[in-house]
């Protein structure tokens, strides 16, 4: 679903994603760990076109993000680690807004948009201005606005800042219910437990490079946590 | 104290930006408002007799302090009332009151500076074309630094008024944004009322008819530039206790409320409940132009400071219909051989308001931090550029080709002329639209923490608006040149074929240079 081959992205004279390499198989989560600083959201931001890349290519589904933008796009979704949405839309505004870019049928998008509401129980705030609620309340309108249109590859960075722990549980859940439907995810986390537990596979960023990558359970099998191998890099 | 001068001083540095960048746009306005003002004074002098001269004096004072009226009640909303650091100051360990009176401070020393760049050029002019003495120069320093206490004082209560009456319910933005372009239009048409009240065509007598009505009106401001062309003490003392009890009571009001005001003014419209309704099924282009206007529509300062051309176009085609018959009584006694020219400049000037309006200048801007939606969302960078266009052209157009209607109820003009004006708007609504948009793509500001910092203070709001200025004068100018020769209606279909051909160029540099800038934007 996602391939990252030989990425190369520089920020001025500084290069901050050196030879990056890297496949999410279909249905499959994918952790991406690194401290600050290493390159993880350049390289998710890569992903969803938001920045433009010197040298490599990222495809999705078989399609270049260099070329089909706008294909890849359509199959995809994005929550980055702070959603910065209009803040003068109502909720339902906004995710009206999202629904009519994807050109989802509005009977569909509108029975996905309340059930989700339910389930992360911001039901009753979706006639609320954005600008009026609370940072993780944000979150959950910015993860229905993703989930809503079922993407076949999810992006999120650090997705579960924020959130409430029922939130959290809620969203793990959601994570797994895509993946069974064969979608992939792509997502940073700090929380190295989570990415034990949810992950198929992860790998480890320090200064733009892959420093460790494999089956979750293989990397775990080796007697080491995520954490331990973590600190250790 | 010490507090309250760190306050200051970061408050004004914030209003100049980092490292001055903004400053230098902020200071080249002033510098601007300040010619202008220098400008018009010597022009106006130049028709009056030497014992006349004193006239101006109250006439270009009273255009200042209605400038001054207007900004002050934008820059007492963002100083006053909802200003952004509002939770960061109160989380310090400093007083409320040491806040307050910061915040205060800061909106003295910027209207100081508003009203030095757009009263103080003209006294100066006038300082030295009369030949005034010392005293003049003395009272009028003494007297400049009390002037705008009243000001500040009546925008800051209407500032408080618009406030409390948009309340914070599902339509507060319209509401304020409305009652906010109504008080303009007051002031617009106080202002024209001011200057054409007696119908007199006669100048001199028309600008001793300003000044009777500022002694009865605007009479701090009266008695100020009366003490200082005449040496009276005693107005001079006058002028300054009216705006100092003004300006106290205003502080005694404000005081009591402004915690208050400022924490009310952080929430956003939040309802008890979600009631399911049917969702808007609308194409991505509508959804996009929906998503542009309603931004637009809703930032009170986007509104004010980029479509200020409109307003003053319609109010100014309005009070030409209802005083037709002076204006052609004018034009017949005065300008006779050029009055067939200037029914055509005055079409011509419909596009100079016009282009005074180029929201589209600072469109990718106000994405700010919001970008990554447009950019991560499978939306066509071209449909990104028609949707922040057409708000712009709607603006435009719209208010263009109404008032082209009030022209045509004042003046007869040919069918061909009739059709060529029209797509004249039309054709300058795009060209405006687009060139705003290709100017922003080059000089884009992604990264700001107050709007009116990218509105007002960009490189690219002022390359636009300065620029498109330029433009119009220029087309003005070629067609006064041209007009009389080839003839004025020829003249402009070369024009409107002129901004055909610059619609065209804008396009093709938009599709191959515009789409790659703007994949290339990031934050």
């Amino acid at each position: 679903m996602l391939k990252i081959i030989d990425l190369h992205k520089s920020y001025g004279t500084k290069e901050v994603i050196k030879g990056l390499n890297l496949e999410v198989e279909d249905g499959k989560i994918y952790g991406f760990i690194g401290h600050n600083g290493s390159g993880k959201t350049t390289t998710i931001k890569a992903i969803c076109g938001i920045h433009t890349f010197e040298k490599g290519d990222i495809l999705i589904n078989g399609l270049s993000i260099k070329d089909n933008d706008i294909e890849c796009k359509k199959i995809m979704a994005y929550i980055p680690d702070n959603p910065d949405l209009y803040e003068n839309m109502k909720a339902i505004t906004y995710l009206n807004f999202i629904a009519n870019i994807y050109q989802m049928d509005t009977n569909i998008a509108k029975r996905r948009i309340e059930s989700l509401a339910k389930e992360l129980e911001i039901y009753d705030n979706l006639s609320d201005q954005i600008k009026s609620l609370s940072h993780g309340m944000k979150q959950k309108v910015a993860l229905i606005s993703a989930f809503m249109h079922e993407p076949k590859l999810l992006v999120l960075d650090e997705p579960f800042v924020g959130l409430d722990p029922k939130a959290s549980f809620i969203l793990k859940n959601k994570m797994k219910e895509l993946c069974d439907r064969g979608s992939s995810i792509f997502f940073s986390t700090h929380v190295l437990e989570v990415a034990e537990k949810l992950c198929d596979k992860v790998a480890i960023l320090k200064d733009g490079v892959i420093m460790l990558e494999g089956d979750t359970d293989d990397i775990l099998a080796q007697g080491k946590s995520l954490e331990e191998l973590f600190l250790e890099m | 104290m010490n507090n309250i001068i760190y306050l200051i001083k970061a408050n004004i540095i914030n209003a100049f930006g980092n490292k001055g960048k903004g400053g230098l746009a902020l200071v080249f306005t002033l510098l601007l408002f300040a010619g202008l003002m220098v400008y018009y004074s010597f022009m106006l002098m130049m028709t009056l007799a030497y014992d006349q001269y004193y006239l101006v004096l109250y006439t270009m004072a009273l255009a200042g302090i209605m400038f001054l009226i207007i900004n002050d009640v934008i820059l007492a909303k963002g100083y006053l009332i909802g200003f952004k650091d509002y939770d960061f100051l109160m989380s310090l360990p400093i007083s409320k009151k040491d806040i307050f009176i910061s915040k205060m401070g800061s909106f003295l020393v910027l209207s100081l500076i508003y009203f030095a760049s757009l009263v103080i050029p003209s006294m100066l002019v006038y300082g030295i074309m009369a030949n005034k003495d010392l005293v003049f120069y003395l009272f009028m320093i003494i007297g400049f630094v009390f002037q705008p206490l009243l000001v500040m004082a009546l925008s800051g209560i209407l500032a408080l008024i618009i406030e409390k009456i948009s309340g914070q319910g599902k339509y507060r933005n319209l509401i304020s944004n409305s009652l906010n372009v109504i008080f303009f239009i007051i002031v617009m048409f106080f202002s024209l009322k001011i200057s054409m009240n007696a119908n007199n065509i006669d100048f001199g007598a028309t600008l001793m008819q300003i000044k009777d009505l500022m002694q009865r009106y605007t009479v701090p401001l009266y008695l100020y530039i009366n003490a200082c062309n005449t040496g009276n003490i005693i107005n001079l003392i006058i002028s300054v206790g009216i705006n100092v009890i003004a300006f106290v009571l205003f502080i005694v009001l404000f005081d009591k409320i402004f915690i208050r005001i400022n924490q009310d003014s952080k929430i956003g419209f939040s309802t008890s409940k979600y009631e399911s309704k049917k969702l808007a099924n609308n194409s991505i282009l509508i959804t996009l132009i929906k998503k542009e206007a309603k931004t637009f529509f809703t930032n009170f300062q986007y509104v004010f400071n980029l479509s200020i051309g409109t307003i003053m176009m319609i109010i100014a085609a309005v009070y030409m219909v209802i005083n037709k018959d002076i204006l052609h009584e004018y034009l017949n006694m005065y300008l006779p051989e050029f009055s067939e020219m200037i029914k055509y400049e005055i079409l011509l000037i419909v596009g100079l308001f016009s282009q005074m309006d180029c929201i589209s200048c600072v469109s990718i801007s106000l994405e700010g931090k919001n970008l990554w939606i447009l950019k991560t969302l499978p939306i066509k960078a071209k449909d990104v550029f028609i949707a922040k266009m057409a708000t712009n052209f709607l603006v435009i157009a719209i208010p263009g080709l109404f008032t082209l209607l009030l022209v045509y109820l004042v003046f007869s003009f040919g069918i061909l002329t009739i059709i060529c004006s029209i797509i004249y708007v039309i054709l300058m609504a795009i060209f405006v639209s687009m060139y705003g948009l290709v100017v922003n793509l080059a000089f884009p500001k992604l990264v700001w923490e107050k709007e009116i910092s990218v509105i007002k203070q960009s490189a690219s709001s002022l390359i636009s608006i300065l620029t498109l200025m330029a433009l119009s004068f220029g087309v003005m100018l070629i067609f006064g040149y041209f007009g009389s020769s080839i003839g004025y209606d020829i003249c402009f279909v070369f024009i409107v074929l002129g901004y055909l051909l610059m619609d065209i160029i804008l396009y093709v540099i938009l599709i191959k240079w515009g789409v790659n800038k703007y994949i290339a934007l990031s934050i």
